[in-house]
Formats: C-alpha cells, sequence, structure tokens
C-alpha cells in the first residue's frame, strides 16, 4: 500500500514555466527575500540574478557562498570573482561567506561548516527563502536545505517559503570535471542511521545516479559498500529521457565493466528518471523504498542508499527522497578540486533550463507553513 | 571464466570460507609471532602500519571472531591447515578453541566528525571513545550471535578492581550491555548525525565519557559454549580500529594515549595507512589549529607500543626476498581457484613465467655492432684494448654465457668508461692506448645498464620472471595481483588455444609495461594529476641518467637531504600534499635516513607501475640528488 508522500502533489516548475513563474512570484508586493547561493567559477552562479525584479534586488539579503578547496586553479578563482562581483553589484545586501570543504588534514567539513553558517541566520521578516544550488556542491546545497526543512517545519506563527532552484546545462556540467578526494562519507546530515547497530542486519540497496566520468567515484563508494555487506543490492539509476538521447545507452558502454561484472546489475534493476524532473525520481525512489520496506521488516529491515552525483536537477529528486524519508543514507564522494573546459563551457549553445521546486510554505499548509494533512 | 586475481582485496570475500582459501599464512608468522612469543601482540596497543594493499584489512579480518570459527570448523582441510598453524603460533587458537573474541571497527566515517564539535578536547575525547567502546561491544556481540551464542549465556569478567565502572556498562550480564551498549551508541550518533551540534549543556552524561567498557573487562565468558562441548570458555576481548588515519591527528595521538594505559586488559590493535608524513610531518601542517593538543608526558613508545610495519620492515634486502615468498604463495592459492589453470594444477607463477632472456633480432644485432665498431673508432680506442675489454666480458658470468647483444651493450659502456678514465693521460702524454687510471670491471651494474640501454634502443624484453612480477610490486599485495592478473589472462587464453602455458620473456614484458601504464593512468586519488607529474618529472631525469653512455647510475629515485624533507611541510605545503598522496598511494616509496657519501638522505623511491611504465631498473638504491625547491619546480613546469 502506498505511503503518503510529502510533495506528492508538488509545486515545481521547469524551463521557460520556471523563469515566468518566478519572475511574476518575486514581482509580488511585499516579498522578501533571503537568497543563497554560491558565487563560483560555474558561469551559472549568476543565472538567477536577472529573475528578480530591480526593487527587489537591492532589498534582497543574499548570502553568496565561495566554497574554498585546496590549492584552487588561478583561472577558476578569477572567474568566481568575476561571477561574486557580478552578484554583488546585483544585490547590495549581499554578503559573501567562504566556506572551507577541507579542514588542513583533508576531512570533509563544507556541510557541516555549511550548517554552521545558516544556524546565524535570521529570518525575521523574511517572506521567502531562496537556496539556489546552480553553483553548489551538492555536499554543501544539501545541509543547508535540510536546515530550512527542520527550521521552518519547527517554527510558530508564520514561517517563510522554502524554494530551491537549479539551473540544468548538461553541456556545461560536461566541461566541469572533478578531482575526488578519498573520503568515502554521508552527506552531512544525511547519514540516515548509517554504520548503527541496528541498521547492521538490515538489505542495502544502492542507487548510484550514473553521470560521465564518474566511475573512479561511484567505484569507490561501491567497494566501501561491499566491504559491508557483500550482497549488496545495486540499481544504478539512468537519465531517460535526457537532453541528449544517446546518454543512456553512452553511460552503459562507459559503466559496461561495472555493471557486468563487480556490480552484478540485472537488466531489469536499471531505474530511468526524467533528466530534468526530481519529481520522476522522487516518486520512483519512494515507490521501491515502500516495496522494501514490507519485504525485509522481518529480516532486518531495508537501508537505502543514495549517491547523486549526476546532474543537480536529478539530484534534486535524491534530495526530496531522502528529505522524507530519514532513515536514507546519501554517500558521497566530495571533490578536492575542479578543472574547467574553459572554452566548451564558454561556447554553451543550449540555453540554461531552470528547475523550481518549493519545498515548504503557503503552497502546502494553513499559511502558517504548516503542511496539509495527506488524506 | 573468472580470473580471481581481478578480486581486488581479500576484504571483498565476505565470506569466511572463500577468505580463509585465499589468504598466505607467511606474513602471519613473520609478522607476529614474534611480539606473540614475547606476549605484547594482545597485551600492549598494537600499531600496523602499511599503505593501502599491503594486508591491514586482510591481517585483521583474520582475527575476527567469524574467521577464526571458520578456521576451526575445517580443521583437517590442507586449504587452513597452514593458517590454522600461522594462528596458533599467534595465540589466537590454543587446543583446537579460539582464544580471543576480535571484532573490526572501520574507522573511514563517524569518528573524525567529533572533531568538528564546539566543545573542549577532553569531552570530544571522551565522546570519541564512549562510540568506540559502545560500537566494539555491539561488534563482538554481533560476531557471537553469528556463532549461535545468546546474550543469556554471556557474562562479563570484570576486572578485579573494576569498581563502580561495571554498573555503568550495565553489570556482568552480556544482555544488560548489549543494551547499554545500545543505547550509548544510540546518543552519540544522535549527536554526530546532527546538522548543529547541540549545546555541551544539552548533551547526556552517559556519552561524555562515564561509560568504559574497556576498563572493565578482562574476559568475556559464554557459560555453555558449543564450541567447547558446552563448557564454558573465556575469550579475550580484541578490538582493532581499522584506517585509523582519517582522525584527526590530535584524535589519534589522544586514543593512542588512551589504549596505551597498562591497566585496561582488553587487546588492541590500531591499522592505519603507512605514510610517513603522518604523524611526523602531517602533524606540521595541521599545527595551527591544535593550538591546545595535549602532551603526553610518560607514553613511551618502546614500553607501552608495538609497531609492525606491514611494509618497508627490517632490512630492505630482508624485505625483498620476504615478499617475494609470501606473493609467490599468494599466487599459488589464487591459481587454484583459477576454473581452467587450477584444475590443470598449472598453479607454481614461477614455473609459468620464463626467465629466459630474449635476443633482439639479427638485423638489429647487425646494427648494434656496427654502432659499437663506429664508437670505438669515434672514441679512438685500439683493438688491443677492445679485445682486453671483451675478455673482462667474458670473465662476468661464466656460468650462464651472456648474449651477443648483451656483451656489445656492455663493451659500448666501457668503452666509454675506458675514455673517460684515461682522459688527463691521453692529453698529457699522446699515449695511443693509455692506461685507465682505475682498472675496468664488467659487473652487474654494467650488465644492468646494458640491459637497460637496449630496452630503451630496441625495447629489448626487460621486465620477465616471477622475481621481477614480485620486485614491480612496491612489496604491494594488491599491487602484486593487479600486475599478476594481465599475465594469469594471457597464460589462459594460451592455454584454451592449445599452446604451452609458459609466458615468453617478450610477452612478459609487453604486458607489464602496459599495465604499469595503465596503473598510472588510472590513479584517481587526492592530487592523482600532481602526482603524475611528480613522478613523470622524476622518472624522466632518471631516463635520461641511464641512458648515459657509460651507464654510471640505473636511478629510480630522487633523494633529497634529510633535514629538507622535514622542512618540507613549512617550505611548500601543496608538495608536502603531493608527496603525501604520493606516499600513500604507492607512487612512491620513501626512505627515510639513508646514509650515503657521509650525508643522510630521505629517498623518494618511484613505485613498481611507474618503474615499469618508464623503462627504469627495479633494483634499489640508484638514486638522483636534488632538493625540494626542484621537486616543487617539476610541478611548476609541468604546470605551464
Amino acid at each position: 500500500m502506498m505511503r503518503n508522500r510529502k510533495w506528492e502533489p508538488c509545486v515545481y516548475h521547469r524551463g521557460s514555466h520556471a523563469d515566468a513563474f518566478l519572475r511574476d512570484y518575486l514581482a509580488q508586493v511585499g516579498r522578501s527575500v533571503l537568497l543563497i547561493a554560491g558565487a563560483g567559477f560555474d558561469p551559472r552562479s549568476v543565472r538567477i540574478a536577472p529573475l528578480f525584479p530591480e526593487s527587489l534586488q537591492q532589498a534582497t539579503r543574499a548570502i553568496l557562498i565561495r566554497e574554498e578547496r585546496p590549492n584552487p586553479v588561478a583561472e577558476l578563482v578569477a572567474r568566481a570573482v568575476h561571477h561574486r562581483d557580478q552578484l554583488m553589484a546585483k544585490f547590495p545586501l549581499a554578503r559573501e561567506h567562504a566556506i572551507q570543504i577541507f579542514a588542513r588534514d583533508n576531512a570533509i567539513i563544507g556541510g557541516r561548516e555549511a550548517a554552521k553558517l545558516m544556524t546565524g541566520q535570521s529570518l525575521d521578516g523574511i517572506t521567502d527563502v531562496f537556496v539556489d544550488m546552480s553553483a553548489l556542491s551538492i555536499g554543501v546545497a544539501f545541509p543547508i536545505i535540510k536546515h530550512f526543512i527542520d527550521v521552518l517545519s519547527t517554527m510558530s506563527g508564520p514561517v517563510a517559503n522554502l524554494h530551491v532552484i537549479a539551473c540544468h546545462n548538461p553541456q556545461i556540467d560536461d566541461a566541469v570535471s572533478s578531482n575526488p578526494s578519498d573520503t568515502v562519507a554521508p552527506i552531512h546530515g544525511f547519514r540516515g542511521g548509517w554504520g548503527l547497530d541496528e541498521k547492521s542486519r538490515a538489505a542495502i540497496l544502492w542507487m548510484p545516479q550514473l553521470g560521465r566520468g564518474k566511475r573512479p567515484v561511484l567505484s569507490r563508494i561501491f567497494q566501501m559498500l561491499r566491504n559491508v555487506q557483500e550482497d549488496t543490492v545495486v540499481c544504478p539509476i539512468l537519465p531517460f529521457p535526457s537532453s541528449q538521447p544517446r546518454l543512456p545507452d553512452e553511460l552503459i558502454e562507459e559503466f559496461a565493466e561495472e555493471l557486468q561484472l563487480a556490480w552484478s546489475v540485472d537488466v531489469r534493476d536499471l531505474i530511468y528518471a526524467d533528466e530534468k524532473s526530481p519529481l520522476d525520481l522522487y516518486r520512483t525512489i519512494l515507490r521501491i523504498d515502500d516495496a522494501r520496506r514490507r519485504v525485509f521488516a522481518s529480516v532486518g529491515g531495508s537501508q537505502i542508499i543514495l549517491s547523486p552525483l549526476g546532474s543537480k536537477a536529478l539530484s534534486l529528486g535524491a534530495l526530496m527522497a531522502a528529505l522524507e524519508r530519514d532513515d536514507f543514507t546519501i554517500l558521497h564522494v566530495e571533490a578536492i578540486g575542479y578543472t574547467l573546459d574553459a572554452s566548451r563551457a564558454d561556447s554553451v549553445a543550449v540555453p540554461d533550463e531552470l528547475v523550481h521546486i518549493w519545498l515548504h510554505g503557503d503552497a502546502y499548509g494553513d499559511g502558517h507553513g504548516k503542511e496539509a494533512t495527506q488524506k | 571464466m573468472e580470473n580471481p586475481f581481478y578480486r581486488r582485496a581479500t576484504e571483498q570475500l565476505r565470506d569466511d570460507e572463500a577468505f580463509l582459501s585465499i589468504v598466505s599464512p607467511q606474513p602471519l608468522t613473520y609478522l607476529l609471532k614474534r611480539p606473540a612469543e614475547q606476549g605484547t601482540l594482545f597485551d600492549r596497543i598494537v600499531l600496523f602500519r602499511g599503505a593501502p594493499g599491503t594486508g591491514k584489512t586482510t591481517l585483521a579480518r583474520l582475527f575476527e571472531f567469524s574467521a577464526l570459527r571458520a578456521v576451526l570448523r575445517s580443521t583437517g582441510s590442507t586449504d587452513y591447515e597452514a593458517v590454522a598453524g600461522a594462528l596458533e603460533e599467534c595465540g589466537a587458537i590454543k587446543d583446537g578453541l579460539p582464544m580471543i573474541l576480535g571484532c573490526r571497527l572501520p574507522m573511514e566515517t563517524d569518528y573524525r566528525d567529533f572533531w568538528e564539535f564546539p566543545y573542549s578536547e577532553s569531552l570530544k575525547s571522551g565522546m570519541l571513545f564512549s562510540f568506540i567502546q559502545a560500537r566494539a561491544v555491539l561488534a563482538w556481540f554481533r560476531h557471537l550471535h553469528v556463532a549461535g551464542v545468546s546474550d543469556s549465556t554471556v557474562t562479563i569478567v570484570p576486572r578485579a578492581d573494576s569498581g563502580s565502572g561495571l554498573e555503568t556498562i550495565g553489570g556482568t550480564s552480556g544482555t544488560a550491555m548489549l543494551e547499554r551498549a545500545r543505547e550509548v551508541e544510540r546518543a552519540v550518533y544522535e549527536i554526530v548525525g546532527a546538522l548543529v551540534a547541540p549545546n555541551e549543556a544539552d548533551i547526556p552524561s552517559s556519552v561524555t565519557g562515564t561509560y568504559r567498557p574497556f576498563d572493565v573487562i578482562e574476559r568475556i565468558e559464554i557459560t555453555t559454549s558449543s564450541l567447547n562441548q558446552g563448557k564454558p570458555l573465556r575469550l579475550l576481548p580484541l578490538v582493532m580500529l581499522d584506517d585509523a588515519h582519517w582522525l584527526h591527528p590530535s584524535q589519534f595521538e589522544a586514543m593512542r594515549h588512551w589504549l596505551a594505559r597498562r591497566e585496561l586488559r582488553i587487546a588492541r590493535w590500531v591499522l592505519t595507512r603507512f605514510d610517513i608524513l603522518q604523524p611526523s610531518e602531517a602533524l606540521s601542517i595541521v599545527a595551527d589549529d591544535r593550538t591546545d593538543r595535549p602532551s603526553y608526558p610518560g607514553l613511551s613508545a618502546s614500553r607501552d607500543e608495538e609497531t609492525i610495519l606491514l611494509q618497508g620492515w627490517g632490512q630492505r634486502k630482508d624485505q625483498r626476498n620476504t615478499f617475494r615468498r609470501m606473493a609467490r604463495d599468494m599466487a599459488h592459492r589464487y591459481l587454484e581457484k583459477h576454473s581452467l589453470l587450477g584444475t590443470r594444477r598449472l598453479v607454481d607463477i614461477g614455473s609459468l613465467l620464463s626467465e629466459e632472456a630474449e635476443q633482439i633480432s639479427n638485423s638489429r644485432l647487425v646494427e648494434l655492432a656496427k654502432h659499437v665498431a663506429s664508437m670505438q673508432s669515434r672514441l679512438k680506442v685500439t683493438d688491443a684494448r677492445r679485445a682486453e675489454l671483451e675478455a673482462t666480458i667474458n670473465e662476468f658470468r661464466k656460468a650462464a654465457a651472456l648474449t651477443e647483444d648483451i656483451r656489445l651493450a656492455m663493451l659500448a659502456i666501457l668503452l666509454h668508461r675506458y675514455v673517460i678514465r684515461t682522459k688527463s693521460q691521453a692529453t698529457l702524454f699522446g699515449d695511443e692506448d693509455p692506461e685507465p687510471s682505475r682498472p675496468l670491471v664488467a659487473n652487474q651494474g654494467v650488465y644492468e645498464a646494458a640491459r637497460l640501454h637496449l630496452l630503451h634502443r630496441f625495447e629489448r624484453p626487460f621486465y620477465f620472471g616471477a622475481d621481477d612480477l614480485c620486485d614491480a610490486s612496491s612489496e604491494n599485495a594488491e599491487l602484486f595481483l593487479q600486475l599478476s592478473a594481465i599475465l594469469v589472462d594471457t597464460i589462459a587464453t594460451q592455454v584454451i588455444r592449445s599452446k604451452p602455458p609458459v609466458l615468453d620473456a617478450g610477452t612478459q614484458h609487453r604486458l607489464l609495461r602496459e599495465r604499469g601504464r595503465r596503473i598510472v593512468e588510472a590513479w584517481n586519488f587526492p592530487y592523482a594529476d600532481k602526482v603524475r607529474k611528480l613522478v613523470t618529472g622524476i622518472a624522466r631525469k632518471c631516463v635520461e641518467t641511464t641512458l648515459q653512455p657509460n651507464g654510471w647510475l640505473t636511478p629510480n629515485g630522487y633523494g633529497v637531504l634529510q633535514s629538507d624533507f622535514e622542512s618540507l611541510a613549512g617550505s611548500n605545503s601543496e608538495l608536502a600534499s603531493v608527496v603525501q598522496f604520493a606516499v600513500a598511494y604507492n607512487a612512491v616509496l620513501v626512505v627515510p635516513q639513508y646514509e650515503c657519501k657521509n650525508k643522510e638522505w630521505c629517498l623518494l623511491e618511484l613505485g613498481g607501475p611507474v618503474c615499469l611504465a618508464e623503462g627504469l631498473t627495479l633494483k634499489r638504491g640508484g638514486f638522483l640528488e636534488g632538493t625540494t625547491a626542484e621537486l616543487g619546480k617539476m610541478l611548476e613546469e609541468s604546470n605551464g
């Protein structure tokens, strides 16, 4: 039997609908916005700014996050500074905050630092919180979103709406390559009971989101999971429909060795999720979880592990599922550095496509930020 | 047809029987017998250090209770006999009964997070220790459950002086102790998993350091054990903290100090990556954020700790010989599992890899002879002198005749050495056939240089035979398996095609070089690109020197003064990080305090795959003298 779902129905837009909706929404009188965005080298950093009417730009409290990684490439730093200056010019009240992603002993601390930074932010007078994760890594963005979900869900009285935006552009994704760290770890706030004794007998299902160039990272995560449970079941997520129709085939080819040998994936275990629709993946993951809970309840339970390493839009679906079922674990390998193929990134022919999800607030409840009870 | 050599690490084999059948007992005996005999193996903290792939986790898994039970279940099986014998020598098994209750706790996730809490150091350490202890207790009970032991038949034998500590862990009842451990684990986990750490005042007292089962437990007793025909069985608890290098250096030091206390009765092992920059140099990197780091006077490494190196132990020659024995044994076990080769008893890797050298083709031999003749003429060496040098070469290796190509290559080297050693005489006196300042001898060095010259000029097979395969593995079991896998695949193909199974030198050489290149290309650890640049920079300089016509040196390493290396962390943090990861992932082997020319050097020896890829000797000791500044430049130059 299907369980009630938090974001079913969900207010969500993409493409030109997202742009149109956000323009209209932000133009409404009385909007007071807290914007959290990345001020990084990614050209999508500045995509959201033009959607804000000029009067709102002047009044918006923006927190521009600069993710600091060891020994960055000078060109990327220059690009990040350029984007930051552009955002500062648009949002005069913006503040820039640097977040160290790695401690000096190379431990991953970015998520914890991000959550700490958000804890100090007042929401007084704010009607809408926008988290633009286009230029934020998921290790930083996910804890921030979870923080606001937690805070807004427990606040009394009128509370702010929470919106998440991701700018989808596979061509830019392909132009950015990351150098992974050697640590596989749950994203901060998304442990989901990983490692607890009570979960030691749970049947593990790993749902990695396949993406180009992610073989080494996913292999590392799998190796860790296999060390915990030899018969870990793998259901890879492939983007389909996709802006590049052959992408799923190319990914199957790229991951052929893993799919056939190491992960022993049955062809029926492949999960296809609309590349631009987080809700498609969100529903799929929850449907699978519902089925597994019933099956494994009497033999130690079920543990779902997510690794959303592909497109940002799709990773939002995994995030929503993990927010809803707080016993999902999101395993991740943080990037210790990035390289950008500047010529490719600067010559992107396909326009960016925005994905907007209204995660919490007026759209779902009684006007006080409480979510409506599902029937 | 599955090739078992592709199974990367034994830790992936969750089935105990499958795991045990591929474990070689050699390292157990070699590494653990002495401390076991001295009574230190289970009596004090034992620190195991080794690079990834040196067998840390394999070793730990072998001492887990479930593995011991699997060994005992299969007594009489030849597969396990050697392993059982080695475990008995180490004191883990006695009279057919397990003596220890071992559990392995991987430290990769959760534990480092405590360091980020905004609490005092003692509180953070207290929480970390509570967490470790709770998880160890839970892991011990998990092993007992798998063995069919119910909680109610387990009792704790406390230390005589445990006092009120016994109550805090739930008393002597196994059931109560398990329940208490679950409570503590859950309470600490909630703090670790919280987005923002709670205020210090809100932390429950149960997780702040009062929970100390390690201080209380002396033995764990199973009152009616099926393992002991229904009689009681007393086990010594052993906790093995695997991959403890993930902890913050301060946490690691605190934990080391905590576990080094003599009053603890349980056995405790700490397994970390071998990394010369940790803890000494790496600590200085993080010096800025550990101003309040406590020091631990009274902790004597020699008295309170036992350190066991899984790589780089003992004399360097011994290391090679020991690893060769272990690797051959391991290959034997893996080949036995091979569905095609095992059934045909083709299980001796040494006899499957030909050690017969292959000469270059006749046309190339003619080319080489012409080259040497013209060299002789250009260098103005008389025929009589050449004949004398040839006689010297003939004296070398009388037993095994040298092939013509090697003789010519050695002659070319000696001709150049002759000219260098006669330069001053010839200039001063105009003698047509002067005597060299020092006599010229054809020795192992000239032979090795000649082979390398032929490798680079004609791609003459250089890497072949089981010893070369072992030496190219940098004393790393996982690397050995990776290199062997491709050779075993090819042997299997030959068998399928009804050809002799023995691989000739040329095929081995080609496959190993390809594999070496692929391994280097596939590096994807942090700073991998920079590590690649660094080792390529060093390797190119080494090749340049190797190809000097007089073959004076065949290096595969880069030496900097020890003092220079020790200041690396402060002088160039990026290079220090690059070297740190290069060491951690076997791209480079650091040999500290190497005495040469009355100076103390620190050698950065290139790993086996790099030597294979670049065509360098696998013999040790040859190095280029340099500085860390020059190493830094290699990164910059490559960057540009």
